[in-house]
């Protein structure tokens, strides 16, 4: 009776045999294997089994992971054909060690971590929404901007925050949509201005403001006349290019 | 009295005719001989099972066994030649799932990746397919040249590697490698030189070679130190010893034969002694 074809698996596989091979006599030639032999139980699937990550040493200065000597260790693919193919980087060999050892690290413009510059074009990209409340009367102050940053995801202590020299008072639905900047201290080391943009909310259904969609893609101006020299130096976020640019096609 | 096993069966025997007993391949040389072993019979290291250690083991029941690691037998595809898989090849076996269903033929087959590898000793980027094993090894021996040429023939398996592994080897002997940077060529020629040690400049010369490749490369060769001279000289050289020769045989028979034999012998000019009295 023919046996028919179940399909084909692919990945390395340990296997074992259901039905082991008699054994070799001493005046065997050759072993004989007999169909009996060729039932297999699967023990491992190595292709799933979690391997461990590459030790490398850095060859250049690269953004965002280190100066040249330093040592990093990354995942296998990543390491593999990001850093080793295109040479950024030699395996940590104890001869490679020696080797990059010798490169003394430029104190210069040396950032507090390797992430701090990921995270500085991060915020300066940023707006931040701060959304404050319509019915009761407020002043804008530390903890309102940390809890905002919360909601995007990013977590600001209070002692690194710097907020406007002037007061901020609430509500005052003139100044909805308006824009301020404030400062935050990365490891008390970078300072980045980050661009802030009013909005009025409540849970209170009557008095909710008429629902504009993407209402934070539209900016009414700076809020106070003298920051606007450094609010239109800031880089715009990614969507707000994205959307001049459409008009310009429009039009 | 009757024979030993052994000795009758060597009665009967006749050796098999292979292709290294007769024509081309038993011409070839030792050091093509030698690659092949490194290559086909020699045992590959295990892939696809754990091997026991030790010599015996204690079964269940209380009685002794001995350990014999008997290896799956594997597949060899020819898209293989085509790609560096790092051991792994084809499973063809059985799977039954119960005692009364029928069984199924089931092949294993490896997952082959898309993927470049970096020689530094030919100082090129290759387009290869390759195996998750095959870059684990790279990993381990720290570079895709310490694997190739630290692993052996039949490891490799595939053509491919073992022409690069060759093209490596006779850049290393010759150090035509980096030609426009001497301090490179210097650097990179004392990491690997160690693995030249086991092998001679003739070795390397028919390493990796498949048997069309080197039968091809023994008549190739036969035919650069093979001379061939034209009849017409052949002819010539035999006409004029023939002639020579004569001309020997006609200057002797003219002095053996004729009067001008007696008298070449009289010397009058000869000295005779005072003791001979005078005729």
């Amino acid at each position: 009776m023919a046996a028919q074809i179940q399909g084909s698996q692919h990945s390395q596989r340990i296997l074992k045999r259901k039905y082991p091979v008699r054994l070799f006599k001493k005046d065997d030639t050759h072993f004989e294997l007999r169909r009996k032999n060729f039932y297999y139980d699967l023990i491992e699937d190595t292709d799933l089994r979690k391997k461990p990550n590459i030790d490398l040493i850095l060859t250049k200065d690269i953004e965002s992971y280190g100066k040249k000597g330093d040592k990093i260790s990354l995942k296998r693919l990543k390491a593999y054909n990001d850093f080793l193919l295109p040479g950024l980087a030699v395996y940590a060999t104890p001869e490679n060690i020696q080797k990059y050892m010798s490169i003394v690290i430029s104190t210069e413009h040396q950032h507090s971590s390797k992430y701090a510059i990921e995270l500085l074009k991060v915020l300066e990209k940023c707006c931040l929404i701060v959304n404050m409340n319509i019915d009761n009367h407020w002043k804008l102050e530390k903890w309102h901007i940390k809890v905002n940053f919360r909601t995007c995801g990013i977590y600001v202590t209070e002692k690194s925050i710097t907020m406007p020299k002037k007061d901020i008072i609430g509500p005052n639905l003139q100044n909805e949509g308006k824009e301020f900047y404030i400062k935050v201290t990365i490891n008390e080391t970078e300072e980045v201005k980050v661009r802030c943009r009013l909005h009025h909310v409540t849970t209170v259904p009557e008095h909710q403001l008429p629902e504009i969609s993407e209402f934070w893609k539209i900016s009414n101006g700076a809020l106070f006349p003298e920051d606007e020299k450094v609010l239109n130096a800031l880089p715009r976020p990614k969507w707000e290019d994205y959307n001049i640019e459409k008009q310009m096609y429009n039009c | 009295m009757s024979m030993p096993i052994e000795a009758r069966k060597r009665l009967y025997y006749l050796p098999k005719v292979t292709r290294w007993t007769k024509g081309i391949g038993a011409a070839l040389p030792e050091e093509y001989k030698k690659f092949w072993k490194e290559w086909k019979i020699q045992m590959p290291s295990p892939v696809y099972y754990i091997p026991k250690k030790g010599k015996y083991e204690r079964m269940p029941d209380g009685t002794v066994k001995p350990i014999q690691n008997i290896p799956i037998p594997l597949k060899y595809p020819k898209e293989l030649d085509n790609g560096i898989w790092g051991g792994e090849a084809v499973i063809q076996g059985f799977v039954k799932k119960h005692k009364y269903h029928q069984r199924f033929v089931r092949y294993w087959v490896p997952n082959l990746i898309k993927s470049v590898v970096y020689s530094e000793i030919l100082n090129k980027y290759m387009r290869t397919i390759v195996t998750n094993r095959t870059l684990d090894l790279i990993h381990e021996h720290y570079g895709f040249d310490h694997y190739i040429l630290k692993t052996p023939a039949c490891d490799l398996r595939s053509l491919l590697a073992l022409r690069l592994k060759r093209f490596m080897l006779i850049s290393l002997a010759d150090k035509t490698l980096y030609p426009d940077d001497p301090v490179k060529r210097d650097e990179v020629y004392a990491k690997y030189e160690q693995y030249l040690s086991s092998y001679t400049r003739e070795e390397i010369e028919w390493y990796g070679l498949s048997y069309p490749e080197a039968c091809k490369k023994f008549r190739n060769n036969a035919l650069v130190n093979m001379k061939i001279t034209p009849l017409k000289e052949i002819y010539r050289q035999e006409l004029i010893n023939e002639l020579k020769e004569e001309k020997l045989k006609l200057s002797e028979s003219s002095e053996e034969s004729g009067p001008t034999k007696w008298i070449s012998k009289i010397n009058p000019f000869h000295k005779y002694s005072k003791d001979v009295p005078k005729s």
